[in-house]
């Protein structure tokens, strides 16, 4: 999934490759999460910058200075990269139905998209998409989507708003339809109704007196709604009484006082340096986290832990305490896990001359040169079925029988791959004229046309490698770097066995 | 401290093993997914005069070649550079080297690159496609006041002389 993320955008939608710029994070080159905004209005991932601030109290965009105080919450931004994600991911099916460079890709997308729009269809078209939002959208069309019960509940919440004068829970209303238009148009209506009811009760929370009005919302029994106090799911019509039994009791009061929406607390810096071992220990534990270890690996992982729960203290829908750590652990583990296996495929001595070690390259390059284009093939072959499920979890693109150790170096090779093929596509015209001089020796023509894509931008360059004799050994050069992709693949043949 | 950025690719595999809701949690850092995307936009850019791919199968090494600009002793001349990304990248500035011999006033016998943003002056927000115009442009215009290489600092106001020399210790 993350590559179908990843990957550019279809040709026929370059004009949103802007906006798709504008909301991924300077640092990680990712889609924004968490949005923050620094003094000098600045956005950021609130992991990265924090992790950022951390090494340097300056804002990475224009060096002025900033510190962690300074953030402050861009929900906008968020809700913008929700939207335009799914709008992305939508926008992309509808382009992949159509044949990719057929000349008639306007009808075909109409064609496509028209029976689509008149059903109930499961992946209903942009267009009967954005009105159904419309609709959800004005509140006086609500009743046509949800039945009695939303109807209800909507007034009920509506009320509360007013009481409440709080401006968050004002957002959390309106931002509900935004939400629940992630989910498929078919289940829209069940997730709309629950993101109400979790509403209901977090106004209920708020403010107490609303519990009068929320008693109207016994039209359906069977529905549960969690406690916006102990966070158990309760019956809707026992809601009332749990919560007036949960509120009165001392201890839980002070919590929901904080604020309900963020009741994580970003924890203080740590100078590790003057905790003992012990006592660094303990602190590992209140976290939830393991004690094992030496002494800089603790260190590291509670600085990592400090970092990811600073940064879900931001979110409105922050991560439990335990899940991070949880999170903390498995990248730990991982990393370790890589470093373990980090092995060279070449290995080199201090006094080996240029020579010898060119010579072991272009043996190398000689032995595997027909994995790179069966890597092709397979990524073709892999292509082809992705296109037709639409949406294929990220462990099915990467073959389900890796072993999970080899995901990370998968990871690289279908991002070159997919470099290499979307070059191709970016550079239809220029490929053919370019495969001459490259063209590396005995391999298939996949491969020379793949390599001569990625170089295709500098076909200049091509004239100079093959006019001077020293640098005429640069094209194989260039393809050894482009064959990295079937190294990758070998060694990790190799692990495996 | 280096050690304080969650592994990229450890971050990707957990993120895949989840089933990866998408997006969502998939920015925490990861510096590979970071790497493919400066290689994705530095092919896509086309970029003059500058190329840079990794080594072999490890990302955090890669090859950069830089053609000196035209109008400067370096033009027509193509340097091949190393770039290491430490494991806290880009939170911390990559190592950058000159494989290529380089006659120049910042650069020394090693190849080690005196530049700022390399240095104190890294930002997480430069790439390999920064770093390397960054250095294709200090070729041209060199930091006399501060020289790693005095004898190139030195020779620098003859531009004819230093031309001559940079063409004949030119050694590809």
């Amino acid at each position: 999934m993350a590559f179908q993320n990843e990957a550019d955008l279809p040709p026929s939608l370059t004009c949103l490759k802007n906006v798709d710029a504008l909301l991924r994070c300077p640092i990680c080159f990712d889609f924004v999460s968490i949005a923050m905004m620094t003094k000098c209005s600045h956005n950021f991932c609130s992991l990265c910058i924090r992790k950022c601030l951390s090494f340097k109290l300056q804002c990475p965009v224009c060096n002025s200075s900033t510190t962690e105080q300074d953030l402050r919450n861009n929900r906008i931004l968020d809700d913008l990269v929700t939207s335009f994600q799914s709008t992305r991911q939508q926008l992309s099916k509808v382009s992949f139905d159509s044949p990719p460079r057929s000349p008639f890709t306007p009808t075909s997308a109409i064609r496509c998209s028209t029976p689509r729009a008149r059903g109930p269809a499961r992946d209903g078209s942009i267009l009967s998409h954005f009105f159904q939002k419309g609709l959800k959208a004005s509140p006086s069309t609500a009743t046509q989507h949800g039945g009695s019960t939303p109807r209800v509940s909507r007034t009920g919440i509506q009320t509360a708003c007013t009481q409440a004068s709080s401006q968050t829970e004002l957002r959390l209303a309106n931002a509900s339809p935004g939400v629940a238009m992630k989910e498929e148009p078919q289940e829209e209506e069940v997730g709309f109704e629950g993101k109400e009811k979790m509403e209901i009760s977090s106004s209920v929370a708020q403010a107490p007196t609303a519990s009068s009005l929320a008693a109207e919302e016994d039209v359906k029994p069977v529905v549960k709604v969690e406690c916006p106090v102990c966070s158990v799911g309760i019956s809707q019509q026992m809601i009332n009484k749990h919560l007036d039994s949960c509120l009165t009791r001392g201890e839980k009061k002070e919590s929901l006082r904080s604020s309900l929406v963020c009741s994580m607390k970003p924890m203080g810096k740590l100078v590790y340096n003057l905790l003992s071992l012990q006592d660094l220990r303990r602190r590992l534990r209140e976290c939830h986290l393991s004690t094992q270890g030496p002494r800089d690996q603790l260190v590291r992982r509670h600085q990592e832990f400090v970092h990811a729960y600073n940064a879900q203290c931001d979110s409105l829908m922050p991560k439990s305490a335990e899940e991070i750590a949880k999170e903390v652990e498995a990248n730990e583990k991982m990393r370790n896990q890589l470093q373990g296996k980090a092995k060279p495929v070449l290995v080199f001595s201090k006094n080996q001359s240029e020579v010898e070690i060119d010579e072991m390259h272009s043996n190398y390059r000689k032995q595997h040169s027909s994995a790179f284009s069966r890597l092709v093939a397979q990524v073709r072959g892999r292509l082809k079925p992705r296109v037709k499920q639409e949406v294929v979890p990220e462990g099915d693109v990467v073959e389900g029988s890796q072993c999970t150790g080899s995901k990370a170096s998968t990871e690289v090779i279908e991002g070159l791959s997919i470099v290499l093929l979307q070059t191709k596509s970016e550079e239809p015209l220029s490929a053919a004229e370019d495969v001459a001089p490259v063209s590396p020796a005995g391999s298939e023509i996949s491969i020379s046309s793949s390599v001569s894509d990625i170089i295709g931008p500098e076909p200049e360059r091509h004239v100079a490698w093959s006019e001077t004799p020293p640098v005429r050994k640069r094209p194989p050069a260039f393809r050894d770097e482009d064959g990295s992709p079937p190294l990758l693949v070998l060694g990790k043949r190799r692990r495996k066995t | 401290m280096s050690s304080q950025n969650t592994d990229p690719a450890a971050a990707a595999s957990t993120a895949a093993l989840k089933g990866s809701e998408a997006g969502g949690s998939a920015a925490r850092g990861s510096v590979t997914k970071r790497l493919q995307q400066e290689l994705m936009t530095l092919m896509m850019s086309g970029d003059k005069g500058i190329s840079a791919f990794p080594e072999s199968d490890n990302l955090f090494k890669w090859i950069g070649t830089i053609d000196g600009a035209q109008e400067t002793v370096y033009e027509g001349l193509r340097y091949k550079l190393s770039l290491e990304f430490p494991s806290g990248y880009p939170y911390k500035a990559p190592r950058v080297k000159f494989v290529t011999p380089c006659f120049h006033p910042n650069v020394d016998e090693q190849g080690f690159i005196c530049l700022d943003i390399l240095k104190d002056k890294w930002s997480a927000l430069y790439d390999v496609r920064s770093i390397l115009l960054s250095i294709q442009s200090l070729l041209g215009e060199p930091n006399n006041d501060s020289p790693l290489n005095t004898a190139a600092a030195e020779l620098w106001e003859n531009q004819e002389a230093f031309k001559a020399h940079v063409n004949s210790s030119f050694q590809s």
